[in-house]
């Protein structure tokens, strides 16, 4: 007997969670997939790069690229678990994972490990979880859940999922770790968007902020650490005072800058950057990344690697666009938001358009936690968008 | 809808592309330049390549002073913890326990420790790092920590770990298959289990190699200890006399702890913003937690208190030394007038504000070529910091507190009034003296008078140190102050561990962020070990460098003087001079062109008019150490004698250089100095200075001035008739007695060309007179003048008194010069007119320079003239009397008779000459004629002949030609210096004090060797005294042989 699309489906709790029989393999976007690996293929390269030049100076905290790779063995089937959840299990457990996230991001200042001044991480066995990045993973889906019944006309349709991507966003900030949880504003703000809301409205909510922000450091709200990072960056806009600064305040965006200055049109080549050589650049292997390939790659190579970082996300805006289920929907363009936002905002810090500011880049930087939310979000937006799910909602009849 | 909604977002992924790659282009492109010179700075590595300066030799080309290529041993902190097995155990130890471990403390169980070390295992250094416990061999365990951060136990471990790996001598390889063996999750019992499984070992066997390797370094230290123990002389006097292992040890504790703090000094610095030096030691140690600071150079409280007294010491010693000094160079390069009192104002404004307010002034500074603009400095040094650096704040304005404490407002006030008024308020209200209009305008006027109207340095000096110190205790005074307010204000989780007010952690994250660095680059300063190592050092450190990690020998240049071995003298020594390192002043005057330089040095690349000014700067800026001459030859000729130097640059990393010998990138060859040599002959200087060392007196004692022979004091000038000096020796050598206590007696320099205090020639000046005369003045050389002493005074004309008490009786010019008849003379002396002696002192060249300094007036080497002479007038009879006696209107110097003696000997007055080629190319000698008549120096020098060889003549007893073997022509003379005290002399009499010469020539006929020996201040008059020094001087072998013929070479058929 055939079923009906709309039955009321069967079996046992994965089954309703995960299936590969609903996935239309043959309309998975495999050339996002494509763009995504091999940008993670070419993090893996430049890594290894960092690996051996730590090697040949004999330094004792080096980058190892096996354990990347490791991470990266360890993680990729994220991607696979996100390809195969089904997007009505994820609509109706949102609620769970957002929960998850929270919990976890609760539980980090009672079990959390404490690394530069911060308590980040959680330990597990094969690479340490950062929950904050989780978190984001979290904040997608339930913004897609709340904004998946509403059109954000009236005032009190924003509470809710203003209210929902605020708590992750304030546990972040008070680990703290402003620089993750302002990658969050862009992801709510642009959901919001997609979800209906008027530019014009967002455009107020985000001048808003900034003007919160300019306030909260006027009158010392928030580390004076931050505070200190806005004003080197307000304060060494010009070459001159960051050369003057470099060996203060300003240490880490110049060893940034001079890398990627460095590198003119075609770059020093792979491993013979400043960067890697003296090792001064704080972070090469993480949050500095871009600017050692800046440095290696040259202005020619680090356009074209730039320009397949947005081809991704476009690629996922594109596959949004394509997905009827509202829902589902909301989800690939946070995956897509999630991508862009920590693509300008890692790379404006490096060009040092923003203010200093600790956020990885996803698919190059060296991190479990990075890697892992990165391939089950794209696992996610992928499967999601490739899932043979019935729909309902009033944007499935629009075209 | 949907697309509605999608586009715009792609369409600002796309803009947001657009903008990175426009700001990528900026910084990758358009400032590549500026980037690029940066990242070349960051791995390249530059050599300078110094000069070898020019020798001084003497006539026959014997070296004098020269340069050579020495060696010396140098010490690497780093290299040494990093691979000496001792060094590995303190250090690892000292990780482990968080407080300094000591050398001797760490000795008595070194090898057990060692193998405590090596049992350990990655895991459990892993747990270290989280903060669990570490057990070590024989029940010593390290406790856990509450908070792994707080304490740095990460940072620890990962110490440890190096130095486990180095104390087993892991190889690189070793060290690659541990990290594997890590990653792979292998058990691994011990990092020597490890390394025996690797090497196909037992345990025992590895422990055994470990033993012996430590055993080994401790034998080598100890022979390194035997070996720097030759020099043993200097090194006893070091303040901590241990000797063996112990003294090495006490050496290592010195040089680790200098490393140390000045790690913790910078990454003080670097997180506060200030020095730790510039706040009172006690202040720091209430008020401030520096657990933070402690964790990471592995300090106790005890170590810590040390470094924060010390910096503090240092800085206070550094305001006499440095701060000072700077000040006083500042205002005398600007012009006198107000500008040197912004110049100070601006000075001790920069003292006080924070640093990198003084860089950018600095620069703006520099560009303006003008002292720092006081006014651009609003900020207070500490102030600046104090309430972002520690956790704790208090409600109250502080910083219109702050504003108001700053001290120079008043001073630096753009009134328009006098600015030494503003100096003037400035230390007054500092010193809390009353300010009113009358205190300011007397204090300004000081300032005025000593600063402008005429430089005293000493009287500056003290005032501008009390000025800031005065300064600094005010800020002492509101920083304890605030501190205390800060105390009272924080609540309990603002304070640190020690109970101390906590610092922002952004604070410690900024120098946490640059430990690494500050510890590599500090750790690597060079110590001096030897200056001069014995051969056996050298030689076991060269071939055994990897014995002695840390120990390197390193070459260098060297300025070395030729030594009499026999006396133990360095010849010429005052005349050569000395060198040493550049004065403040004319540090601050290169510092234009050194920050020129050093911005050229740090362009990425440079264009060939770049390279060339670049190569120009290296020849005219001193590199840093580099000694010019401070005195004598070597200071007069200091720019002929001095090269320029080379730069070799390198663009790599040190690594990188070392293994791959990185490629030159800029290479300027060193130019070496020119050589000097001299006219001077060394065996007649050493003869010179050996009579002058130990002179002969009259050998009647109630002659002589046997306190003089104690302690003598004067000159020989020898030299050849055409004016070439071939001695020019001065007694004392060296500074005699106390500092406090010297006068003119006590001071070592070059008295040949000097004038010192009234130095009048005496009776030698009469056979210049007596030439004069007869040519200018019609003197009848048998006219007679009547030299008798009458019943109620001894011998005298006009009270002008003769030597002789009785009397010569009727002398005429021959008898006079003979006898040296003052009566004679003072009645020669009333027949010149001041036109005529002005004439007089001015053939034989009295009173002008000599010409021996050929490029005229520069530093360092002295000659005196006498200024006087050029408008030499008569005012009484008196001085008629005394002028042809040579007697206190006359000044001369040795150099100046000896001159004029050339002239009388041979009819022509030579320019008087040291150097007879600079880098190879002659220097002129040039002679003028002497307006003297053939004749008229014929009868003086006959009279002198006389003088010698004559019965009466003053220097017969000493100088007669039969007991020299030569015929001499000399004269002797004796001119008042100052009276002595009523009954002061020994035997009751009062004598004068004077000084004495004796001048001349031999042979008399055929003049070769000219002399003069001149004796400051002594009682002897010239007949008792300084004839028996040229006795002395005229009977040694040196000037006998070089007066002999030379010998006849026969030609070989």
């Amino acid at each position: 007997m055939s079923s009906s699309p709309f039955a009321r489906e069967r079996g046992s709790s994965l089954e309703r969670a995960l299936s590969l029989r609903h996935v239309r393999w043959l309309e998975v976007d495999w050339h996002v997939l494509a763009v995504a690996l091999a940008l993670c293929a070419l993090g893996l390269v430049f890594v290894r790069a960092m690996d051996q030049a730590d090697d040949y100076f004999l330094r004792e905290d080096k980058i190892e690229v096996a354990k990347q790779l490791q991470r990266v063995i360890v993680t990729l089937p994220a991607l696979l678990f996100g390809l195969l959840i089904r997007p009505r299990w994820l609509r109706r457990s949102a609620w769970l994972v957002y929960v998850v996230a929270v919990v976890l991001l609760l539980l980090v200042p009672v079990i959390g490990d404490v690394r530069n001044g911060a308590r980040r991480w959680i330990q597990l066995p094969f690479f340490d979880l950062q929950p904050s990045e989780l978190a984001k993973i979290g904040v997608i889906v339930i913004l897609a859940r709340a904004l998946y019944t509403t059109r954000l006309k009236r005032a009190r349709d924003w509470i809710l999922p203003l209210g929902l991507a605020s708590l992750p966003m304030g546990l972040v900030a008070l680990q703290p770790d402003l620089g993750t949880a302002m990658t969050i504003v862009p992801i709510t703000l642009g959901m919001l968007y997609a979800a209906g809301a008027r530019a014009r409205v967002l455009f107020g909510g985000l001048a808003l902020v900034v003007v919160l922000g300019v306030v909260a450091l006027r009158f010392g709200i928030g580390h004076e650490y931050q505070a200190q990072r806005v004003e080197t960056w307000l304060t060494t806009l010009s070459p001159d005072d960051l050369i003057a600064n470099r060996n203060g305040s300003a240490f880490h965006p110049y060893q940034g800058t001079v890398a990627i200055g460095n590198g003119s049109w075609l770059g020093t080549g792979l491993g013979q950057g400043v960067a890697n050589q003296a090792a001064h650049l704080p972070e090469r292997d993480t949050d500095s990344i871009f600017a050692v390939i800046a440095e290696e790659t040259g202005f020619i190579g680090t356009t074209g690697l730039l320009a397949l970082y947005a081809l991704l996300v476009i690629l996922l805006f594109s596959t949004a666009s394509h997905v009827r289920e509202r829902f589902s929907r909301l989800v690939v363009t946070g995956v897509g938001l999630y991508f862009a936002s920590h693509l300008f905002i890692n790379v404006g810090v490096n060009l040092r358009l923003l203010p200093m500011t600790g956020v990885p880049l996803p698919l190059f930087s060296t991190g479990g936690s990075s890697l892992l939310v990165s391939f089950l979000a794209l696992g996610l937006a992928v499967g999601l968008a490739a899932h043979r799910e019935p729909s309902l909602d009033e944007d499935a009849f629009r075209d | 809808m949907v697309q509605r909604r999608v586009a715009p977002l792609i369409v600002l992924v796309v803009l947001g592309f657009g903008v990175l790659v426009a700001r990528l282009f900026q910084i990758q492109v358009l400032e590549h330049r500026v980037w690029a010179a940066e990242a070349a700075n960051l791995v390249r590595s530059g050599l300078v390549v110094p000069f070898e300066r020019g020798a001084i030799l003497d006539a026959k080309g014997r070296e004098l002073a020269h340069d050579r290529r020495a060696f010396g041993v140098e010490f690497c902190y780093r290299d040494f913890r990093r691979a000496n097995p001792l060094g590995a155990v303190v250090h690892a130890r000292s990780a482990l326990f968080a407080r300094p471990v000591g050398y001797a403390e760490a000795l008595g169980r070194l090898g057990e420790s060692a193998r405590e070390l090596a049992l350990l295992s990655p895991r459990s250094l892993a747990t270290f790092a989280k903060g669990l416990g570490l057990a070590l061999g024989n029940g010593v365990a390290v406790s856990p920590s509450s908070d792994p951060e707080q304490d740095q136990c990460s940072a620890r471990a990962a110490d440890v770990r190096f130095y486990v790996q180095s104390l087993l001598g892991f190889t690189l390889d070793d060290r690659r298959a541990l990290r594997r063996a890590i990653a792979d999750e292998q058990e691994i019992a011990s990092y020597t289990d490890f390394l025996a499984e690797r090497r196909s070992l037992t345990t025992d066997d590895v422990l055994r190699e470990l033993d012996q390797r430590v055993a080994d370094a401790v034998e080598d230290l100890e022979k390194l200890t035997g070996l720097l123990a030759v020099e043993g002389e200097a090194r006893a006097g070091r303040a901590d006399p241990a000797t063996g292992l112990a003294g090495l040890f006490s050496e290592l504790e010195t040089w680790r702890a200098e490393v140390e703090d000045e790690v913790a000094s910078e990454l003080f610095a670097r997180a506060a913003g200030f020095p730790i030096g510039r706040l009172d030691a006690r202040t720091v140690e209430a008020g401030l937690d520096l657990t933070w600071l402690a964790r990471v150079v592995c300090w106790d409280d005890a170590r810590l208190a040390q470094w924060i007294e010390r910096e503090r010491a240092a800085w206070l010693a550094s305001v006499h030394d440095w701060s000072v000094p700077a000040a006083l160079a500042e205002m005398q390069l600007v012009p006198a007038d107000e500008r040197r009192a912004e110049a100070l104002i601006g000075e001790l404004v920069a003292l006080f504000a924070p640093r990198d307010d003084v860089v950018r002034e600095r620069r703006r500074a520099l560009n303006a070529d003008g002292p720092l603009a006081a006014a651009d400095f609003e900020r207070w040094l500490v102030f600046s910091d104090l309430d972002t650096l520690v956790a704790a704040s208090c409600d109250d304005d502080f910083e219109a507190a702050r504003a108001q404490l700053f001290p120079f407002d008043a001073a630096r006030a753009e009134d328009g009034g006098d600015p030494w008024q503003r100096v003037a308020r400035l230390e007054l209200a500092l010193t809390g003296a009353p300010a009113d209009a009358a205190a300011i305008q007397q204090r300004a006027g000081e300032w005025y008078a000593h600063a402008v109207e005429r430089w005293t340095g000493e009287w500056i000096a003290p005032r501008v140190e009390a000025l800031v110190l005065a300064c600094d205790a005010l800020l002492q005074r509101e920083v304890a102050r605030e501190l205390d307010q800060l105390f009272a204000c924080a609540e309990p989780d603002e304070f640190g561990p020690s109970q101390k007010l906590a610092w922002r952690a952004g604070r410690v994250a900024l120098a946490g962020e640059q430990v690494a660095y500050v510890q590599k680059d500090r750790g690597n300063r060079p110590f001096v070990v030897e200056r001069a190592p014995p051969y056996e050092l050298v030689e076991t450190l060269s071939r055994h460098r990897e014995r002695f990690a840390g120990f390197s020998v390193r070459a260098r240049q060297e300025r070395v003087r030729e030594v009499d071995a026999a006396a133990g003298r360095v010849a010429a020594d005052g005349l050569i001079g000395a060198l040493g390192e550049p004065g403040m002043l004319e540090l601050r005057r290169q510092r234009r062109d050194s920050h020129e330089m050093s911005l050229l040095l740090r362009q990425g690349s440079r264009s060939s008019e770049e390279s060339e000014r670049l190569a120009e700067l290296f020849a005219r800026v001193d590199r840093p150490g580099e000694k010019r001459g401070t005195s004598g030859l070597e200071s007069y000729f200091d720019a002929e004698l001095s090269g320029h130097n080379g730069y070799r640059e390198n663009r790599g990393l040190q690594e990188l250089a070392e293994r791959d010998a990185g490629r030159d990138d800029f290479d300027l060859e060193a130019s070496d100095g020119r050589d000097l040599v001299l006219t001077l002959d060394l065996e007649l200087q050493r003869a010179a200075e050996a009579v002058l060392a130990h002179p002969d007196g009259d050998p009647d004692p109630d002659k002589r001035d046997d306190a003089w022979l104690a302690r003598p004091v004067g000159a020989i000038v020898l030299a050849t008739v055409d004016g070439d000096v071939l001695a020019a020796a001065s007694v004392p050598l060296v500074d005699r007695g106390e500092a406090e206590t010297r006068n003119q007696r006590d001071i070592a320099f070059d008295r040949t060309l000097r004038l010192v205090d009234h130095q009048p020639p005496g009776s030698v000046f009469k056979v210049f007179a007596s030439a004069y005369a007869l040519d200018y003045m019609g003197l009848d050389r048998n006219a007679t003048v009547t030299c008798q002493a009458t019943a109620n005074d001894t011998a005298n004309y006009k009270g002008l008194h003769c030597a002789s008490a009785h009397g010569h009786g009727t002398v005429d010019l021959s008898d006079a010069l003979e006898v040296s008849c003052n009566c004679y003379f003072a009645w020669l002396g009333e027949q010149f007119d001041s036109a005529k002696a002005l004439q007089c002192l001015q053939t034989f060249g009295f009173g002008s320079p000599t010409g021996v300094k050929p490029y005229g007036v520069r530093s360092g080497w002295r000659e005196d003239s006498w200024p006087q002479c050029a408008k030499f007038e008569f005012r009484d009879l008196r001085q008629r009397l005394s002028f042809a006696n040579g007697l206190s209107v006359v000044q001369t110097t040795p150099m100046q008779v000896t001159r004029a003696l050339c002239g009388l000997a041979t009819g022509r007055l030579p320019e008087m000459r040291l150097v007879s080629t600079i880098g190879g190319e002659n220097v002129a000698q040039s002679a003028a004629p002497l307006a003297i008549s053939a004749g008229s120096r014929e009868f003086v020098r006959q009279a002198m002949t006389r003088v010698a060889a004559g019965a009466r003549g003053t220097a017969h007893a000493a100088l007669d030609p039969n007991a020299l073997g030569f015929s001499i022509a000399v004269k002797t003379g004796s001119g008042d210096y100052r009276p002595l005290p009523k009954n002061a002399s020994a035997d009751g009499s009062n004598k004068v004090r004077k000084h004495t010469w004796v001048g001349g020539w031999i042979p008399a006929e055929n003049p070769k060797l000219v002399f003069v020996i001149f004796e400051f201040d002594t009682l002897a008059t010239a007949s008792h005294g300084a004839v028996w020094l040229t006795r002395e001087l005229l009977k040694r072998d040196e000037v006998r042989a070089w007066l002999a013929p030379p010998p006849v070479v026969e030609a070989t058929k």
